[in-house]
Formats: C-alpha cells, structure tokens, sequence
C-alpha cells in the first residue's frame, strides 16, 4: 500500500484516461505528446478534480469485460461511453469529499485484481524500487488496456474516424515522460531549451506485451471494425437459424486445398479386414485362398498354422466339427496340389464398377503379409510387357529372404487385356505345373509361386474364356443401400459434412452399390463449397451421382417440360448440348398433349406449328445438304419449351414411337409391295390403288361364310362364295402357309398378310376361323391346278392355232378332234411307244440300176464263206475249269 | 457276244458241259492210242434234228511247237497238250465175263483259251 506513489501522481495518472479520452472527443489535433502546457493543466486538473474513484472502478469492470468479451463486444456496451464518461465526471465533482476512501478502495480492488503480479521479473531494471515498478507498471498496464477498450469501443462507434499511430502515441507519453524526476526507471533528455525530460523505462517483455495485445486488438478490429461487427451480427443471427452449418465455413476452405490431393477414394480405404463393405462369405474365401499359399511362399511357418485357421473356421458351424479330422485332410487334397500351392493358382475376382474389389484384393493380399503389386489398364498389356510383369513378381523371391514382403500380383482389369495375354498368363499357371518335375532337378525354378489376383467386371468376357476353368472365381456383389449409407455417412462425419439422412439415402440409392460413386458425390458436394445438400438437390440434378450415360437426351427432355426459372435461358443451351433433335422432337411429340392440360388445344396448335416448321428446316437441311439453317432447330426446340414448360413435376416417356411407327410403316408397305407383285395381271392396278380401294376389301371376299369347314355340305352358294375366294387368292397372289405355333400347333396363315393392311391392328376378328382356312386353302389349291390347266390348255391351242393359220382353212371334222386330243390334261397323256417302221429289204441294184435278185446275191454270201456256213458252231464258257474236280465213276460213263 | 455273255453267267455249269473227245493215234503194242479233247465250252449245232456223225471241226498242229489247233465253226482254238496223270483205258464189253481194251490215252489236248474267231466274207460295203 505504502508503495504506491504519492496522490498527485495517481491522480494524475487516472485522470489522464479521462483527459485522454475528453481530448480525443475534443480536441482530436491535440497529436503532440510533449506540450509544455499539458501538464500544468493536468496539475491544476489534478486539484480542481476529484478522484474519479467509481468511473475508474467501472472502467475496471469495463475492462475485465473487455478482456474476458474480447470477440464479443456488443453495440448496447458501447452505445454511449462519451455520456457515461461526462455524467462520471459531473459525479466525481460533487462526490469530492469521498475521495481518500474510493482511492484506498481502488488501491484495494488493484492489490486484488493484480495481487500475483509480483513474480514478473524485470532483469534487465537495476532499479533498487523495482517491486514497486512492476506494480506500477501492471497497474499502468491494465489502465492501458481499459483505455485501450474505450478506444475500440469509440473506434466502433466511429470507425473511420482515427488513424491507430495517433492514439498509440496519445496513450503512451503522459505515463512515460515527466518533467519530474520520475519514481519509476528512466532516461534523461535535455531538450534544446534546457528542459529535462525524463522517459520511461519499460522492460522490453512486458512492454512488447502491452504492445502486441494492443495492436492486435487494434489492426484487427480497427480496420474492419464495422463490417466486422456487421458480420457477427449476421453470423449470429444465422447461427441461430441453421447452427449446424456455420462451423463449416473455415474448415472447408482448409479441407478443400488436400481434397484436390487425394480422393475420398483414397482417403476412406477400408484400412482394416472390419472395414470392408463387401461381403463376408466374398472376403473371407479370397482371403482363405490367399493363406493356401502360405506354404509356398512363407515356407513352414504359416503350413502349421494354416490347418488351425481351418479348424477354427470349421469350429464355428457345428457340422464340421464332427468330421474335421479327415475332412481336413480330403479337403486339402483338391485345394492344394502336390507342390503345395492351391489348386487355383488365379483367383478371379469379377463383379460390378465401384463394388470394391481392387480395394478388396489390395487389403487382403497386405493382410495376408504380401506386398500388392498392380497391374491395370492403364499399364502396357502387351504379352512381353505381362511376361516381365510376371517375372518380376516371381524374381522378388530372392529379396523376400531380405525380409521382404513377398509381392502379389494383382491384375486389374483383366477383361480389357488382349486374349494373348490372358493366355500367357494361363499358360504360365498351368505349364509350370506340368513342369514340376523338371523344374524340381532344376532347383524348383520354374513354378508359379506368388498368388496371382486377376479383377474384372464381366466373368464372360471371351477374353477370359481360358482363364475361368483354372482360376478361383469369387464374385464381389455390389454394396447393399444400406451399407452404402451407413458408410456414407460415416464419411460424411469424418469430413463434417453435414448431411441429412435422406439425402444420404438418395445418394446411396443412386449409387446403386458403386461405393465409388457415393463417395465421388460426397466429395462433389463439398467441393462445391455448398454448405447445406438438400434432397432437391438430388432431385433436380439428376446428373448428379448418375453415371452420365445416356442419360443426356432425357435430361434435356425433362429440361424441356419443367420451368427453369433461374435461368430462363438456359434450356437452349440444354438442347445443344443434348444434341440428339430429332430425339427431342419425338420426345415432345409423344409428350406434348399430356404434359399441360390444354383444353382447347392452343397449346397443342402452336407446338404443332413449332414441330413442323421444325420438320420444315430438317428436311430442307438434309435434303439441300445445306447446313446453313441448320442453328434453328434448337431454336424451335427452345419455343416448344416455352409452351409447354411447366412446374409440376412431369413423368416423360422414352420417345419409342417414332422409330416403332417407322418400323411397322416398312413392314406394312413391304406387305402392300408383295402383294402387288404377287397379284396376277388381269387384276394390276396401281400400289396406290391397290392399298386403298383394293386391300381395304379384299378380308370380306377372304371370309366367306360357310356354315361347316366341310364343303360337301355346304350350299351351291357357300361354295360359291368359297370359289370366289379362292379365285381372289390366285388374283392376288395370296395362299395360306401352314406354320408352327409356339404351342406347336400347324395353323393357316395369310401370306403376305393383307389383314394387317386393311385392318389397323384388330384384324383377328375379320379372321376366318381355322376350319374354313383350311377349307379356304384346299379349295385355293384346287384351283390353282384348275388354273393351270387352262393355262397349259390355251397355250398349246394358241400353238396349234398358229400352226394352222397358214394352212387351208380346217376341216369341220379335224376341229372336234383337235378338241378332243386337246381335252387330255397334260399331266393324264401317257407317253405312247413310237411305232418302229418296218425296215423294207434293201433292193440291190447293180450299176445300170437293175434290181439285182435277192437269192442271187445271198448265193454269193453263201459261196464265198464256208466256214461261217458250218453247222457246228462253239460257244465258249469263261472261267477256270481246273478248280472243281469231281470224280466220274465208271457207271456213270456206261 | 451274246452267246458269250450267257456262257459267262453260267459258269457254275462250265465242268458239265466240257466234252471229251478222242484222236486216235497207234501205240507200238497195236493196242492205239487215244487222247482225249478237253475243250472250255460247248459245241452246238445250227440244226438239232442233224443225225449220225457230224464233222466237229478241223484239228492241226503247228509244226513249230507241236500245239495243237482247233478250227470249230468260225473259231479257231489254241489248245496244249498235256499229260494225264493217270493213262486210262477203252474198254468194250465183248461178252458179259470179257472186255476188250480198245485203246489206252495218256494224254489230253486242253482248249482253255478264249476262241478267236474268223472273220470272212467281210462285206465290201460296210
């Protein structure tokens, strides 16, 4: 207590607060710290003024506010400290009196506040009062800082008023320089006129202290003092409606600089056997595959223990338990083969994108003490680049016993290699087991040694072809949904996204078990920098977390019947970005009159006029080969929007119509095309003439009405009308086909089918029963053979016609005749054996052409050959007459 | 040729129809000797109601290697001889308790070889 300075001084000193402060209200150019008159007028200050006991107190308690609210100052605190401060002071003159006990009531409340103080040290200060200084100077700290909190409450009152060197200065020279001898450590000066001034020592910490928490208040609150307060107001007032997301903020800014170093892909890698999302049975039989090679490549150590692991794992389901000491056995005859290596010497784990199994095949093969080495599509595939891949994987042998981990080849992508390669690599499984025995004198050199993992989406790829029967193949499922979003949140949390769980549902769902996807649209959105994700997010970007295939042309559609209205422009990008018009086209005219209800088809009118003049330019465009209109379609498109966007959300179709119409448009015409080919001459007309006063008819002249199949018994009428329709069916070239039924039955069909012609679609009723088809058909076939014939019977009377019209004029007889030959159907005349002519005995005549005489001649024959005339004559047998001997008994002879 | 063909689907039937004839010749003891015609094929006559000995054909021996020749009808033969393993004997019942040798053969002529014929009277106008 007895150290404090003496009254005047501490007078002076907390009045200098308030005389600060007054000045700067006052008189702001009063800049100059060492004015002669300024301390007089403190002096006098000094007397006329009472201790300013209470405001000092209040200060006080400003203060500790200040230190303890140094983010939070509020407006209501520092609405008015000029008025507080004058109605202080106006309080302080009356209350004169109470000064001495306010004062040791101050000294009092310092010793409290400041009474630990002591242990600051001030080693560099050779002052013999240096206890008493460092009072001071807490003391003279603390003033600081409650001046200093006046200041920035001023300064946020009047933000723009004040520079911050001024003030610096201003608060600093009435403490530190006197004209006295000063209690405190000091420097000299003598100023030109003989003045002595005397400066404060400070010790450099505390001073660079004060300093630091000064400047720091003060840089940082100065300059932005308003909108910073603006800012809080505006954060608090949002803190309270959404806290959740206002934490977000700085951390995504420092998050988002190492989410573009590595995926989330990456990040969130199950670590762990627990952390993976695929199956159990999945995980565990690769794994289990992986530990049968432990006897190869870890030697004995892991064979004993391998046996363990199986009789655990058998232990669980009580089935096995019984029978585990020689199933063991049996069981590693087919999984391990002589060498000791499993009997797959390739697992091959297939399954869809995204589902893991990379992830999979890497955890395990580094849980199972092996070192992963990859090779993917991205590697060169070729078969010597896959041979020193393999090699390579086989050669880290001799580095294992440097305590290496042994490597794992791991083939990702296995579908995409070339067939060679695959075969190389079955090869290279198989031929070194066939090798073992070789390479077993050679020093077991040769074997595949290392297990070899091969990953692929399609398990029927032909490339794979050979590798399927010799490779273990597991097939990784895609993640349930429910996983998915279990693990998606999970992630969520680890990046304090803050997700609700239905949008996390829907990414999930969207994902459609790619885990990959999910996490690419977690990190999509928080690259985005969007602090909330909402379901409508989801639901308007339908792109979001879909794969981006095929999915354009519909996107743009639905585009084109909802109402954008934050960009009303954009859909015409939309639509060129989509690029498929004529798709859009027939999206929106199947769609148009469903999507706005349109009573009296205006709306409908005008999309129809945007259509065709759509269909106007496109035909134009493709038919000219000029392109120069072509930028106007969109445009078209675009106007259709116009129309018919609207809010409600709009379940479009796929536009199949076109291309379906289009399709039955062609088989309709190569049906009319047939039968207008088929069709006979006496009854050619026009296509066009055909399809419409013909085709639409001729079902009713199909269909006669017979009241049994069986024509016997029908009437002279029915047969009629069975007649001519079998008649039409010659004309037109039709005729009933019999085809196999799916069911298996035979069944009449029209061929070519003009019931589809004349009837659009409900031609099965129009049909004939399938009795009378078969009667129809008979009675089709009947005549056509009638046909025929009258056609063979007028062409070979037209021949013989025209091969008598240059003879005479024919007799009345020879024409019945004629008819009568004629009558004969071609196929009834039977081939008559041509009569041979008798060949009459060749008259011989001598030179003067006189008939020689038959006899004389023959006489001649006869004379001149007489060993042809012989009567004997010898008629030879072929063969061999020496093979068979019989014996000829004597009476035989006799 | 159609008779050749009809001889050939007979040849079941060839060892039947083989005749036997005898030439005769003298041995030294008086008794003559025979040898018999063994010829692959059958000899027929252009008329059948012919009786009583008919002229066969006209048998000849080259001089150069002593085969006989054959010319039956309008063939001719080319035959060889050949020896009988065993010589057989003629006999003729003279009474019911006596023969009497008539002739002993040794050997046979053996016509087995396809006949060739002989073509006369080649017509001029052909």
């Amino acid at each position: 207590m007895g150290d404090y300075p003496d009254p005047d001084e501490e007078y002076e000193l907390m009045y200098a607060d308030d005389l600060d402060l007054l000045r700067e209200m006052d008189d702001e150019n009063d800049t100059n710290p060492v004015r002669k008159n300024a301390n007089p007028a403190k002096r006098s200050l000094d007397f006329s003024s009472p201790v300013p006991a209470k405001s000092l107190a209040e200060k006080r308690n400003n203060a500790e506010n200040n230190e303890n609210l140094n983010n939070s100052l509020t407006f209501s605190q520092s609405v008015q400290p000029l008025g507080d401060i004058l109605t202080q002071e106006s309080v302080i003159n009356a209350e004169e009196s109470t000064v001495t006990s306010v004062n040791t009531s101050n000294k009092r409340t310092a010793e409290d506040l400041f009474g630990d103080i002591n242990d600051i040290d001030f080693d560099n200060l050779e002052l013999p009062s240096k206890r008493q200084k460092t009072d001071e100077e807490n003391d003279m700290d603390l003033i600081n800082k409650i001046i200093e909190g006046r200041k920035i409450r001023q300064m946020l009152e009047e933000p723009s008023s004040k520079g911050y060197i001024d003030k610096k200065v201003s608060f600093n020279y009435k403490d530190n320089l006197t004209r006295i001898i000063p209690r405190w450590p000091f420097i000299p000066f003598t100023k030109w006129d003989g003045d002595r001034v005397y400066v404060r020592l400070e010790s450099e910490e505390s001073w660079e202290d004060s300093l630091d928490s000064v400047t720091e208040k003060l840089t940082f609150q100065n300059s932005y003092a308003a909108t910073w307060e603006e800012a809080r107001k505006i954060l608090a007032a949002k803190n309270e409606q959404k806290e959740t997301n206002v934490s977000n903020e700085p951390e995504q800014e420092t998050e988002n600089d190492d989410a573009m170093s590595d995926l989330w892909v990456e990040r969130y890698r199950p670590k762990s056997y627990i952390d993976l999302l695929s199956e159990e049975p999945v995980n565990r039989a690769l794994l289990h595959w992986l530990h049968l090679w432990d006897k190869v490549v870890f030697k004995k150590d892991f064979k004993t223990k391998e046996p363990q692991h199986r009789n655990t794992f058998s232990k669980r389901t009580g089935q096995f338990q019984l029978s585990n000491t020689w199933k063991g056995k049996k069981e590693d005859e087919p999984e391990i083969d002589e060498d000791g290596r499993p009997h797959h010497k390739v697992a091959l784990l297939c399954g869809p994108p995204g589902a893991g199994k990379t992830t999979l095949a890497h955890l395990l093969a580094r849980l199972a003490g092996y070192r992963p080495v990859e090779l993917n599509a991205s590697d060169e595939r070729s078969t010597e680049a896959f041979q020193t891949a393999l090699q390579s994987a086989t050669l880290m042998r001799s580095v294992l016993d440097a305590d290496r981990r042994p490597n794992c080849l791991i083939l990702d992508e296995i579908d995409g290699a070339p067939i060679q390669t695959v075969e190389l690599l079955v090869k290279w499984c198989t031929a070194t087991a066939g090798k073992k025995e070789d390479g077993k004198k050679k020093g077991k050199s040769q074997p595949l040694k290392r297990p070899v993992i091969a990953i692929c989406n399609d398990l029927y790829a032909t490339s794979l072809r050979p590798l399927r029967p010799v490779s273990l193949i597991v097939t990784v499922g895609s993640i349930s949904t429910v996983r998915l979003q279990a693990r998606l949140s999970l992630v969520a949390k680890c990046e304090k996204l803050r997700i609700p769980p239905r949008v996390l549902m829907a990414v999930a769902a969207r994902a459609l078990g790619d885990i990959r996807a999910g996490l690419h649209v977690l990190s999509f959105f928080k690259a985005k920098a969007k602090a909330q994700m909402d379901i409508n997010d989801i639901m308007e970007n339908t792109s979001i977390g879909i794969k981006d295939n095929a999915k354009s042309m519909m996107q743009a559609l639905q585009a084109i019947f909802t109402v954008n209205d934050a960009d009303p422009n954009a859909i015409l990008k939309t639509i060129q970005a989509a690029g498929e018009y004529d798709r859009l086209v027939d999206g929106i005219f199947e769609n148009y009159l469903t999507v706005r209800s349109d009573s009296r088809l205006l709306i409908a009118s005008e999309t129809m006029s945007w259509l065709r003049l759509y269909d106007t330019i496109n035909s134009w465009t493709l038919r000219q080969q000029n392109y120069s209109l072509y930028s106007m379609l969109p445009i078209c498109i675009a106007r259709c929007h116009r129309l018919l966007a609207t809010r409600q959300p709009v379940k479009l179709r796929f536009p199949m119509q076109a291309q379906e119409m289009y399709r039955r448009k062609t088989e309709l015409d190569s049906t009319v095309w047939s039968v207008w080919r088929g069709s006979a001459a006496s009854v050619a007309t026009t296509r066009s003439a055909l399809r419409l006063d013909i085709l639409p008819l001729l079902p009713y002249l199909l269909s006669p009405v017979l009241r049994s199949a069986n024509v016997q018994l029908c009437s002279e009428s029915e047969r009629k009308s069975l007649g001519a329709c079998a008649g039409a069916m010659c004309d037109y070239g039709l005729q009933y086909v019999q085809q196999r039924t799916p069911e298996g039955l035979y069944a009449f069909v029209l061929e070519p089918d003009v019931y589809k012609i004349a009837f659009f679609g409900n031609e099965e009723r129009a049909r004939p029963p399938p009795a009378v088809r078969q009667a129809i058909a008979r009675e089709q076939q009947l005549e056509v053979i009638r046909r025929n014939d009258e056609m063979m019977s007028r062409m070979s009377s037209r021949s013989k016609s025209s091969s008598q019209a240059p003879k005479s004029k024919p007799t009345s007889n020879s024409p019945a005749v004629e008819e009568k030959e004629m009558r004969i159907p071609n196929h009834l005349q039977r081939l008559q054996p041509k009569v041979l002519q008798k060949s009459v005995p060749q008259v011989q005549k001598d030179f003067f052409g006189r008939v020689v005489p038959i006899a004389q001649v023959q006489k001649q024959d006869a004379v001149s050959d007489v060993i042809s005339s012989s009567s004997v004559f010898y008629q030879y047998r072929e063969g061999f007459n020496n093979a068979v001997r019989r014996n000829v008994r004597m009476r035989d002879l006799l | 040729m159609n008779h050749y063909i009809d001889v050939r689907t007979q040849i079941p039937r060839a060892r039947q129809t083989i005749n036997n004839n005898n030439i005769k010749t003298e041995t030294e003891g008086g008794v003559p000797e025979w040898a018999i015609i063994e010829l692959q094929g059958l000899i027929q006559m252009k008329k059948e109601d012919q009786s009583g000995p008919t002229v066969v054909g006209d048998l000849h021996y080259f001089s150069r290697n002593r085969h006989p020749v054959l010319i039956l009808g309008h063939h001719v033969l080319n035959g060889k001889e050949v020896k009988l393993e065993q010589p057989m004997a003629v006999i003729e019942k003279d009474d019911t308790t006596s023969y009497k040798v008539k002739a002993i053969v040794k050997k046979k002529l053996l016509f087995k070889s396809r006949p060739k014929p002989i073509i006369s009277n080649v017509s001029e106008k052909v």
